[in-house]
């Protein structure tokens, strides 16, 4: 170790997190924790039914002041999220219904009151009218002929469909195999633990509105309010407190935050909203159900020729702000092609609306759906060619030599070695002993191994935002840094933290260009009178773009700390480093406190030329190339399946993963882990399932099954550390990816387990019922199951 | 309204609670004691999990009025406790917390279990954890710091009062609601080992019923 504490406390290091301690003594502070005298607490009436007209809405007349309508909401515009994609179709969520209501769950009334309880009691003086209309429950539904519009100004379901062809008619024509696959993920719902909970008040004296909201995007949330209350960003203050989880959840301005916001900024006084878990189950199953149908061609080795594809994604009733009703779509279709090498293309995407809550990026976004489908084709056309899933894709995948490598649909792969990882997960998981052994366990179950590779494109950049349409593009993050008199160090950076450590991780980086003592580092997130911009913290970007910034502005403050620190030694800049927590030149040294109390106290020992900007400085960050930088994955799980009861126990999970360089590799492993456990929740437990009525069927967690201490393995995780040529340190993201293998990966793994009676699933969650089911129906004809879709 | 007087982290308290009210609504409310987490309101995620006369009890699902004489400790009365101290450490050490909302009501299940049971295989630890849901971490750290603090430990001469927590009733529930996707039984019963591979507990509690 170097004498300077660099490995134990910089980037690399297995920090201890900053942020443990509070949360260790309950002393962490969420929405819910704060006490604010005179504060009210806010219920929301829901529709109770998917699709209907309302014909009236009544409250006693002593409730004018407790029972809100949107008719109230005097001044407050709709959520509207535009694209600048042609063909994309607007709509208009109303904060408040107006006139109809469009999914179960959607807010027809508030009701104020000094408790939540009793605000819940006051939702009993509401009553609103309703004539019920045809419900639109599903792709299918919402994409037939005459079926009942949602918005009917659109003329039809569709947000938007688009089209992608690199032509392939020619290489299918001649392609010696071919595959025909569908398949199709539930909807679910993300489940941070804390839900979604929002606080505002005015602050007379600021003359702002205060919006503690439990938020992923604080900077964005106040652009996204001042839109729809009219009122200037510099009136109002976002500044979350601490948030228990997002994953996409909370990157989102929801029409509880604006409704909230506007009882604070018209009666001057606090109120709260704070989600619970049946409204969140109900109004919040806003995730991941795609539908696909995939016809692959490959050469006699099972070398991909071809993808042809159509993909559908129930998108819901209205489009989420910022991130548009399209964003998901325009995901799968351009990362359907994962890992692999693929000469053409074709895929055509629907964006269809339907009488659900709105569709929002969950960890992952697109991607678990995608890795799902694809690695499933590399499985089908594996077993078509006679050979092993695991070389069928090992040779598929763009090699280590052709980095960095451009794909068919413009992705630029930055860095890696893809195989290798392949091999590596490959042979952590003994798939050559496995395949020596024998296909039952002693109980009888079957047992298989299954594999997913994929890339996590992290940070995505500017130009990658914008060809998705959205109207907020992300640019530069910004973070300041500044030396406070007594030599301790201050970071602050709009990003926020909801669990993921950046308070730890930014202080890392923060050191490695300062050496300021880790525990000397206070890192200020999220709150937008306090930190400079950030878009937030989304789609894995938080350490490569924050990271950048505060690498950067550290890196200018360490720059003025030597030189005033060489002025203090009476030696050249050059000439001093730093080491053990001080300044050094030679053998004499001084502290960094040495150097604060001169520029703020003592200036009379300043040189003539000092910087005048002092030891503070702001600098924004974006990658040189900012298409975004590739990480990647190879997970591989051994399972056995139950064919009599369809029940699955997982044996063992390897990860092998690349996320360029770890600035906490403790932490890297936190991330992959959870993601992981939520990608297994998506594989075989979580579903929102949804009646021909598109009445919801869960609204408990008896109903919706989050994946519990039982019902996770013991992760194993090896590494590998190749930097990203375009972003600081070689950092990219981590966030997601844990989450987008496991249904591909468990999928395969029961097909391959089930293999020997030609059933194979392709639905996930990977149910008791739907494995038996596919057992069942490839029993008939013990040759080739029906829908197994390697029929061709 | 009724009156009730219960023991709070070691502090006597008496308070009117309405009859509906919840003993967690009254400590995140009336006594501004947040650290009781409510993660689902249902009974099920183990957020709110507090110990209530020695034992941990899910404070989202008991009723205030009912806790009358009760001694009640939640995750701030655990400051000093050596118990919790060691767990905190191990938390830290083994990255068990990430957004640290469900840390609360995990750190008072693990010291319950570390006390009750001493040094238990992994098995038997997920088990007991089982009612306690964590959205963040996997579980993996929050397995390996409690195993860390329960190795070598001894079961302390506490009354046995119960064999489960509380916890694990409400998982039980889940999964049989799972397990009610397994046919019934065509000819022949359903063998433990099948129920074993996700939850040996949740056949028992079938058996006993959940309510
Ligand atoms: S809040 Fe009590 S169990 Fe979830
Ligand atoms: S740490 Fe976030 S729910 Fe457990």
């Amino acid at each position: 170790m170097s004498g300077d504490g660099a490995v134990a406390e910089g980037i690399g290091a297995r920090a201890r997190r900053k942020e443990d301690a509070r949360h260790l003594r309950g002393r962490g502070r969420f929405v819910g924790d704060i006490h604010m005298p005179g504060l009210r607490e806010v219920a929301f009436l829901r529709s109770p039914m998917a699709h209907a007209k309302i014909l009236s809405k009544t409250r006693s007349p002593d409730h004018a002041l407790d029972i809100f309508f949107s008719e109230d909401l005097v001044g407050v515009a709709p959520i509207v999220t535009r694209s600048s994609i042609p063909g994309y179709k607007v709509s208009q969520y109303p904060v408040l219904a107006t006139d109809k209501v469009r999914f179960v769950g959607e807010p027809v009334a508030m009701c104020v009151a000094r408790n939540r309880a009793i605000a819940e009691d006051l939702i009993e003086q509401v009553e609103v009218g309703y004539d019920e209309l045809p419900a639109i429950a599903s792709c299918a539904g919402g994409r037939r002929e005459n079926s009942e519009l949602l918005h009917p100004e659109w003329g039809d379901n569709l947000f938007l469909e688009t089209f992608f062809d690199s032509g392939v008619d020619q290489i299918i024509a001649s392609a010696p195999i071919s595959v025909e696959l569908e398949m199709s993920c539930a909807r679910q719902t993300m489940h941070p633990m804390e839900g979604k909970g929002v606080l505002a008040w005015w602050d007379d004296r600021a003359d702002q509105l205060v919006v503690h909201t439990s938020t992923q995007v604080p900077h964005l949330i106040r652009a996204g309010l001042a839109e729809c209350l009219g009122i200037a960003q510099a009136q109002i203050r976002v500044a979350p407190p601490d948030v228990g989880g997002g994953f996409g959840y909370k990157c989102l301005l929801q029409p509880e935050e604006v409704a909230v916001a506007w009882l604070a900024a018209t009666f001057k006084k606090p109120f709260r909203w704070t989600e619970d878990r049946r409204e969140h189950l109900v109004a919040g199953a806003n995730a991941r159900q795609h539908e696909y149908h995939i016809k692959a061609y490959a050469d006699a080795q099972g070398r991909l020729l071809a993808l042809d594809a159509e993909v559908s994604v129930d998108t819901g009733a209205y489009s989420v702000w910022p991130f548009t009703a399209c964003l998901e779509a325009a995901q799968a279709g351009g990362n359907l092609p994962g890992p692999y090498h693929l000469a053409a293309y074709r895929c055509r995407t629907y964006s269809v609306a339907t009488n659900k809550p709105p569709f929002a990026p969950y960890r992952g976004v697109a991607r678990p759906g995608v890795c799902f489908a694809m690695e499933q084709v590399i499985d089908a056309i594996a077993q078509k060619v006679g050979r092993e899933a695991w070389e069928v894709r090992r040779d598929n995948l763009v090699p280590a030599s052709a980095m960095p490598y451009t794909n068919i649909t413009n992705k630029h792969y930055d860095s890696g070695d893809y195989p290798e990882a392949l091999v590596a997960a490959k042979n952590m998981i003994g798939l050559e002993a496995f395949r020596a052994g024998p296909r039952r366990d002693d109980k009888g179950r079957y047992l298989g191994i299954g594999f997913a590779s994929f890339t996590e494109q992290s940070a995505h950049g500017t130009k990658v935002f914008a060809s998705w349409g959205l109207p907020l593009v992300p640019g530069f993050d910004q973070a300041h840094v500044k030396l406070t008199p007594d030599g301790a160090l201050e970071v602050a950076a709009g990003i926020h933290t909801i669990g993921q450590g950046l308070e730890t991780t930014l202080a890392q980086i923060a050191h490695e260009q300062t050496r300021v003592p880790l525990k000397h580092i206070r890192v200020t997130l999220g709150d937008t009178a306090m930190t400079p911009f950030s878009t937030g913290a989304y789609a894995s970007r938080g350490i490569v773009m924050s990271g950048g910034a505060v690498s950067r502005a550290a890196e200018v403050v360490a720059g003025r700390i030597k030189s005033i620190a060489a002025h203090l030694l009476q030696v050249e800049p050059a000439a001093v480093g730093f080491a053990e927590g001080r300044i050094f030149a030679a053998n004499a040294s001084v502290s960094y406190e040495d150097v604060g109390r001169a520029w703020y106290l003592r200036p009379d020992q300043l040189p003539e030329t000092v910087n005048t900007a002092g030891l503070e400085a702001t600098e924004g960050y974006k990658p040189d190339v900012d298409t975004g930088v590739f990480s990647y994955a190879t997970h591989a799980v051994r399972l056995a399946v139950d064919a009599e009861t369809g029940l699955v126990e997982i044996l063992d999970y390897a990860i092998v993963e690349d996320c360029g360089r770890m600035v906490n590799p403790m932490i890297v492993e936190g991330q992959t882990y959870g993601g992981a456990a939520q990608g297994i929740g998506t594989a075989l437990f979580e579903e929102s399932p949804y009646d021909d009525n598109a009445q919801p069927l869960a609204s408990t967690l008896l109903d919706y099954i989050l994946p519990g201490p039982t019902e996770l393995p013991s992760f194993r995780i090896d590494h590998r550390e190749t930097l990203s040529p375009y972003s600081a340190h070689g950092i990219k993201g981590v966030g997601e990816g844990g989450a987008i293998a496991p249904p591909a990966a468990i999928v395969n793994a029961i097909n391959d387990a089930l293999s020997p009676l030609n059933a194979a699933v392709r639905q996930v969650p990977a149910s008791p019922r739907r494995i038996r089911d596919a057992i069942r129906r490839a029993r008939p004809s013990q040759a080739v199951a029906p829908e197994a879709g390697v029929a061709r | 309204m009724t009156q009730v007087s219960m023991t709070v982290n070691g502090g006597a308290v008496v308070a009117d609670v309405e009859p509906r009210t919840l003993l967690a609504d009254f400590l995140r409310g009336e006594m501004q004691l947040t650290g009781t987490h409510l993660g689902c309101e249902q009974g099920v995620c183990g957020a709110c999990t507090v110990v209530l006369d020695g034992r941990i009890q899910r404070s989202c699902i008991t009723f205030a009025a009912d806790c009358d004489g009760a001694d009640v400790t939640t995750i701030e009365g655990f400051d000093d406790d050596p118990t919790m101290e060691e767990l905190r450490e191990a938390f830290s050490e083994h990255h068990a917390l990430q957004c640290g909302f469900c840390t609360p009501g995990m750190l008072t299940t693990a010291r319950d279990i570390v006390l009750r049971l001493g040094d238990i295989d992994e098995r038997a630890l997920r088990e007991e954890l089982s009612g306690n849901l964590c959205r963040c971490t996997g579980y993996v750290g929050i397995v390996a710091a409690i195993k860390k603090v329960a190795t070598g430990r001894s079961p302390t001469s506490r009354p046995r009062w119960h064999r489960s927590s509380s916890g694990s009733r409400a998982q039980g529930c889940r999964l049989r609601r799972l397990r009610r996707q397994v046919p019934p039984s065509r000819g022949r019963r359903l063998q433990p080992w099948q129920l074993q591979s996700v939850d040996p507990r949740a056949a028992r509690q079938s058996r006993n019923g959940c309510r």
